[in-house]
């Protein structure tokens, strides 16, 4: 008898349906962050090459930091200058809801988690990648609203 | 209409979970008659939640067979989320020490309340939780463990006298 695996304990579609795409955490931690690349995807939106300043945001809708920082955005959104996107791995009609629900000003667009963390190099989310006129400036995991506003360079509590 | 007044759409609903500082529940271990969670932890105990029904699970084995095979002492148990058959199986594929408990969904959201697949926790003497970590990594599960290194060093310092021997 051939000796098992890891890999046997699972169905096979269970790993089609999350890995086809899905890089390993290993090969994520390849993708070296740049400071002064341009982002990689301006099909996105278009507007992301021109802005003085944008931050994407990364969220997926079964991560419970991304659930909690979803109410803050919309003050955030009011605080930023610049252009705010918001990539979701919820459903189309889930991600319409979600902005409908929170009156979200800002894009918010959708993609699956995996390929996300992938064409972007995230290890995790909430994640946010800042850029200034298209290019590259930071790339970070949220830990807490606040976190995004230190970085973003705004303060949270101004009036 | 502020977004108070509309009522949350129940992808947005998610269980608040554990969190460092709460006490993990003394659950009765499925499938044994009399023992519960408490009844192993040492002056530790870490546990991991894994399913063989998410593919980030997979991953996630393979890091936690390899952290049981760098600290074989460790007081570490998986509950696994499988089919009887499986979980069979998968007590021959992981490291002779790995100590795994099936347990159903049920049992883990419902009662563990757990956050998800692949997940871990850290337990101090008390059952107090010290750490979370996603448990996809060998580097987030050394995180889980640091605090608790302590408890490993005289085990380990044992081990290597043992082997100078």
């Amino acid at each position: 008898m051939s000796k098992l695996s890891f890999r046997d304990l699972f169905k096979r579609e269970t790993l089609e349906r999350e890995q086809v795409s899905a890089p390993r955490p290993d090969d994520i931690r390849e993708q070296p962050f740049i400071p002064g690349d341009p982002f990689p995807d301006f099909e996105l939106d278009s507007r992301l090459a021109d802005s003085e300043q944008a931050v994407i945001l990364f969220v997926s809708l079964t991560c419970s930091s991304c659930i909690d920082l979803l109410p803050e955005l919309g003050s955030f959104s009011d605080r930023f200058d610049g252009l705010l996107v918001l990539v979701s791995s919820g459903l189309q009609e889930e991600n319409e809801e979600l902005a409908r629900y929170y009156d979200y000003p800002f894009a918010v667009h959708t993609m699956e988690e995996n390929i996300y963390k992938a064409k972007f190099g995230l290890e995790a989310t909430p994640a946010a990648i800042l850029l200034e006129k298209g290019l590259m400036t930071q790339r970070f995991t949220i830990q807490h609203i606040g976190h995004l506003y230190e970085q973003s360079g705004i303060q949270k509590n101004r009036t | 209409m502020n977004g108070m007044d509309k009522q949350l759409p129940s992808f947005l609903k998610v269980e608040e979970g554990l969190q460092i500082g709460d006490y993990m529940p003394n659950i009765r271990i499925p499938n044994y008659d009399s023992l519960q969670l408490y009844d192993l932890i040492t002056d530790y105990l870490l546990v991991a939640t894994i399913s063989t029904t998410c593919a980030p699970c997979l991953p996630a084995m393979e890091a936690i067979d390899a952290l049981i095979e760098r600290y074989p002492t460790m007081n570490l148990i998986i509950f696994i989320d499988t089919e009887e058959e499986t979980f069979e199986q998968a007590t021959q594929v992981f490291h002779p020490s790995a100590r795994l408990y099936h347990a159903s969904d049920d049992v883990m959201f419902g009662e563990l309340k757990t956050r998800g697949y692949p997940w871990a926790f850290g337990l101090n003497a008390e059952g107090q939780i010290i750490t979370i970590e996603h448990a996809g990594s060998m580097e987030y599960l050394e995180k889980l463990l640091f605090p608790f290194k302590r408890f490993l060093e005289p085990q380990a310092a044992f081990a290597m006298k043992e082997e100078l021997r």
